[in-house]
């Protein structure tokens, strides 16, 4: 008896001991970094008019990329579109290379947080490090050079966006044969945005092809408001405008270090500061020479030898060749390049002239986003005065300000990685969801059949919007030969619920490989499957 | 199968019953020998085994274990008053004064923790790569460890007991794969899983002396704590690159692998003292010294850089040189280093009482001074800046600060309350349970899932064991229910511009399932 309790009790023990043991099992873990399908960035070229005889020697075939959506095309599918443009100093690769826009599209498209969309990244860099998207030329009374630093702003909106739209999987294209009820409605697809110089081109854009664009979003965009903070003079009855002291007190005194105005100093001295300290160290100054390149380019001349930046300069500063800025070596301002050629390029005074002159308000039907962080050394003052200028015409818009995180602050282009984010969330918001959505084909096995026996093949296909769908078969191949005519001894038959059947009843003569494919649509958008037949011998 | 085949011949050859009878008394007898040598033989083996591969056990507050020993666990760890048997060495060492016998114990623990993570590590609403929004768990281990422990006597000199036992009072074992570099930063090199992880082992040698101050009335014993320590310890650290660089996100920080992993030596002793009142009722009271720990070791720090030689290319203007630090190359700083680790001490004290001879009530109480583990501070001794690379020129005054870096415990004191019972409805079955109370001494700004003591804990304790002649095995069970506690602000105590606590949701429950044997001899 006590042998038997000795063994129940061992026996009872080691039963709950194993018990604990195993009931505890292992948990697992979601994947560890989900891997999204992966979209395309196609690296494109276009050869363009209104870069072409540039007077800055700049090419006018332009390499541009475009991001293509994972399993971009397949079905019929479309995509609306949003043109992204760079920031002062940068070029087309900006946004993919730098800031992985495809790898941010990508993860947000497999989460299903925005649309499936092109993302097309041109370039907008000159000589100077910045086009401003602007139509470089001079109108004067006597000649009109009206391509003198090529046309930036034409190449977008019309050379750039016609392309695209040519491609087969863009929505919202605008035919010859368009309404202007359809082109309200395509614009919707299509999207504008940009970063800095990019902003400002974006926004101006934006305004001045009210019809293209159904919704615009500027992240710190610079220089949005640059005659903020100018003097207005009335001299004989007529305003004239002097170029904003705080500018020139930056310029000047802190990057260039003057100690007096007009005495050493002189553009060529400023530029061979710029030459030796780089953009980074003096960035006003920098953009001032580029906005120069695109608002006030010097009439009547061309550059000679536009090899090196160097030469050019200083031809340019001798006051032969180049540009123009708004304010001479004393820091005056030049009363007709700041009057007349820089001031139409601000964008508060187009919007004020378009809102007082015109009566128009160019975002009436496109959504507006503006952003800056709130450490912005650049375009904080002027974005928030935008902004204000903004509600005060009562122009419906989005502004975010958004601050870093300890010594991290939100300047520059800091958080542009999770600004991006954003702005494509936003814009997917804004373009049309998808009417109709393409139908699916039940995965098919690869089939095998013996001569003289019956093979049939059932295809069965759904979609997500219960359209009816048309099934159809087509031989494709033999033997990877192509197949010109429909086998005699098979038949493909659609019920016309979705579901299909092909009979095929192979003769000695028809041993080996077929390749049929299968395809589901409904009318406008199809689903394709690919299956192979072996016909074996006996 | 002997003694059957006698009974089946047993009423025809009472003379072939009598020559086997003499036969079967010999085999018995020396059956009996051999099974005693075996039993040695066996003890011993457990012994060598155990001590070779020791590894433990339960765990109590921070990263003590819960108790030692069938009884005391069984009794949830309420056993300063009543400290009968070998693992009096660690409860209460007066109560060897009146062991008769040497006692191995050994045991084989299954430890299932089942602690569960959900990170909320952004800074100011910005992602850095932690994996928020997720239920994380680690990897989950049913952790099969042999445990072992005993007091073996060695002599009685003027009324003193000595003797030596063994256990592991500290330990903890977790790997967490919690972060991973944000998306848009590649690395060369894949980031480890086991990006956060610690592996604590003390193992506590205790040599022991006992004597009955008043025969049958007081006791009081000494013991010498003798331990050393295995530490690895391994986390994520997200070196900022910024405000020197103003380098974009998701670059603002590079992460940085750091693993600590040392060993090293510490002392310290017990002291213990057991009043008994009456037959029935015994008082007891227990001080444990704390220990300091000296490790030393190396340190690897393992910087993950990223890939992007455009933005290096681009920055570079800027930043002369610091393009390769944009080529996803693992930089490496391997580290002679030294580290205390400071152990606690703890005061308690317990009551036992015996209504009738069947029944065991006892009740503890102690308090466990965790708030001396303030900060674990790594002294390298090569200066990592000294490190002939050109890379971490850049980085200079980033790895300044990893240099002067502190891993921060500001730990609290915790009182620990237990209730246990034990109950013989047979008189060599015993039946143990218990129950305790513990909190846990991590604060809100330094708790991470490294270490998931996450708050307090209600535990319940089952255990039976069964004796025979001198052997007694046992299985007891321990469930571990702890509050789910949620951490909301990322804390920075020491504002060296790394985070010392990991917020977010947590959860945590333990079974711990033990099967045990002992023998006196």
């Amino acid at each position: 008896m006590r042998r038997v309790w000795y063994w129940f009790i061992i026996l009872a023990l080691f039963v709950l001991f194993i018990i604990i043991t195993f009931g505890c099992s292992k948990r697992k873990n979601p994947e560890r970094a989900i891997i999204p399908p992966e979209g395309t960035v196609m690296t494109m070229w276009i050869s363009s008019d209104n870069l072409e005889n540039n007077a800055y020697g700049d090419p006018s075939g332009r390499i541009f990329y475009v991001y293509f959506p994972p399993n971009c095309g397949e079905g019929g599918r479309r995509y609306p579109v949003l043109y992204l443009l760079h920031g002062y100093g940068e070029s087309f690769y900006y946004y993919d290379k730098i800031h992985n826009i495809s790898k941010i599209s990508d993860r947000l498209i497999a989460r299903k947080e925005i649309q499936p969309m092109l993302i097309v990244m041109p370039d907008g860099s000159n000589l100077f490090g910045g086009s401003y998207y602007t139509n470089s030329e001079i109108l004067t009374k006597e000649v009109i050079y009206s391509d003198f630093g090529g046309r930036y702003e034409d190449y977008i909106a019309k050379e750039l966006r016609s392309f695209i739209d040519s491609l087969l999987f863009v929505r919202g294209k605008l035919k010859p044969s368009s309404t202007l009820e359809d082109t309200i409605y395509y614009k919707t697809h299509r999207a504008i945005s940009g970063y800095d110089m990019g902003g400002y081109g974006a926004l101006k854009i934006a305004m001045k092809y009210p019809g293209l664009f159904g919704s615009v979003s500027a992240l710190s965009p610079y220089p949005v408001y640059f005659t903020l903070g100018e003097k207005d003079t009335l001299i004989d009855g007529e305003s004239r405008f002097r170029v904003p002291q705080e500018w020139i007190n930056t310029i000047f005194f802190e990057e260039n270090g003057f100690d007096s105005l007009g005495d050493t100093s002189s553009y060529y001295h400023m530029y061979e500061k710029l030459q030796e300290e780089g953009i980074f160290k003096m960035p006003h100054t920098a953009r001032l020479f580029a906005m120069a390149s695109a608002f006030s380019p010097h009439p009547g001349v061309r550059v000679a030898e536009p090899e090196t930046v160097s030469t050019f300069f200083k031809r340019s500063f001798e006051g032969a060749l180049g540009i123009d800025l708004p304010m001479d070596d004393s820091a005056k301002t030049m009363f007709f390049a700041w009057n007349h050629l820089w001031r139409k390029h601000d964008l508060k005074v187009i919007l004020d002239s378009l809102f007082e002159d015109e009566n128009m308000n160019p975002f009436e039907e496109t959504r507006l986003y503006l952003d800056c962080g709130n450490q912005d050394q650049f375009a904080l003052a002027q974005t928030r005065a935008f902004h204000l200028f903004l509600s005060e015409k009562e122009v419906d818009h989005l502004y975010d300000e958004y601050s870093g995180y300890g010594d991290f602050f939100a300047g520059s282009d800091n958080f542009l990685y999770d600004r991006l984010e954003k702005v494509l969330k936003f814009h997917s918001e804004i373009f049309p969801k998808p009417e109709n959505e393409a139908p699916e084909i039940v995965a098919i096995e690869p089939q095998e059949v013996v001569v003289d026996s019956t093979l049939k093949v059932e295809v069965t296909a759904t979609d997500p919007d219960d359209d009816s769908l048309v099934l159809t078969a087509e031989f494709l191949t033999f033997n990877l030969e192509p197949i010109e005519e429909w086998p005699p001894n098979a038949e493909f038959t659609d019920f016309g619920n979705g579901e299909g059947l092909l009979s095929f009843i192979p003769d000695t003569s028809q041993i080996g490989i077929f390749r049929v494919k299968f395809k589901a649509s409904d009318g406008r958008l199809w689903d394709e499957e690919v299956v192979s037949i072996r016909v074996k011998e006996e | 199968m002997l003694k059957i085949q006698l009974k089946s011949k047993k009423k025809t050859y009472n003379k072939v019953e009598k020559t086997m009878r003499k036969c079967v008394c010999a085999y018995a007898s020396r059956d009996r020998r051999s099974r005693d040598i075996k039993r040695k033989v066996f003890s011993l083996f457990v012994f060598i085994l155990v001590v070779l591969f020791s590894f433990t056990s339960s765990w109590g507050s921070g990263f003590a274990v819960s108790g030692i020993g069938l009884k005391a666990m069984g009794m949830g760890g309420a056993f300063r008053g009543l400290a009968d048997d070998w693992s009096a060495s660690f409860w209460n060492p007066a109560g060897l004064a009146t062991m008769e016998n040497s006692e191995l114990y050994a045991s084989l623990f299954i430890f299932s923790p089942r602690p569960s993570y959900q990170p909320e590590i952004t800074f100011e609403g910005y992602d850095v790569g932690f994996k928020n929004g997720i239920k994380w768990y680690p990897d989950d281990k049913n952790i099969g460890l042999p445990n072992f422990g005993g007091f073996i006597k060695i002599g009685k000199w003027g009324g003193f007991n000595t003797g030596m036992s063994f256990f592991i009072p500290y330990t903890a074992k977790y790997g967490w794969d919690i972060y991973h570099p944000p998306p848009g930063y590649e690395t060369g090199t894949p980031y480890p899983k086991a990006n956060h992880q610690i592996n604590l082992d003390v193992f506590d040698f205790h040599p022991c002396v006992a004597k009955e101050l008043i025969k049958d009335r007081l006791s009081a014993g000494l013991g010498i704590s003798v331990q050393f320590a295995n530490f690895l310890f391994r986390k994520t650290i997200l070196v900022p690159t910024n405000p020197q660089l103003q380098i974009d996100r998701p670059y603002e920080n590079f992460p940085m692998d750091a693993k600590l992993d040392e060993d090293g030596w510490g002392f310290g002793f017990n002291l213990g003292l057991l009043y008994k009142i009456s037959p029935k009722l015994q008082l007891g009271v227990s001080y444990r010294s704390p220990v300091d720990l000296n490790l030393s070791g190396t340190s690897t720090l393992d910087i993950y850089l990223p890939y992007n030689p455009w933005l290096g290319l681009s920055l570079d203007e800027k930043y002369p040189g610091i393009y390769v630090l944009f080529l996803g190359d693992l930089l490496r700083a391997e580290l002679e280093e030294e580290v205390d680790l400071s152990l606690p001490g703890d005061l308690g004290a317990g009551v036992a009482f015996k209504p009738n001879e069947k029944i065991t009530l006892t009740f503890d109480v102690n308090r466990v001074n965790w708030s001396r583990l303030e900060k674990i501070n790594p002294k390298f001794s090569v200066d990592p800046l000294t490190v002939e690379n050109d890379t971490l020129v850049p980085l200079k005054e980033n790895l300044e600060s990893a240099k002067e870096s502190e891993i921060l415990f500001n730990w609290e004191d915790v009182t620990r309350i237990s209730f246990g019972f034990e109950y013989l409805p047979l008189e060599n079955l015993p039946v143990y349970g218990g129950y305790y109370f513990d909190p846990s001494p991590i604060p809100d700004n330094t708790l991470s899932p490294i270490l998931p003591d996450i708050g307090d804990k209600s535990c319940i304790t089952f255990g039976i064991g069964y004796k025979f002649g001198n052997t007694e095995i046992g299985y007891n069970y321990e469930y571990q229910s702890y509050k789910k506690r949620t951490v909301q602000n990322l804390s920075d105590l020491n504002e060296d511009g790394i985070f010392d606590n990991y917020p977010g949701d947590y959860w945590m429950e333990a079974h711990i399932s033990h099967f045990t044997i002992s023998y006196r001899f």
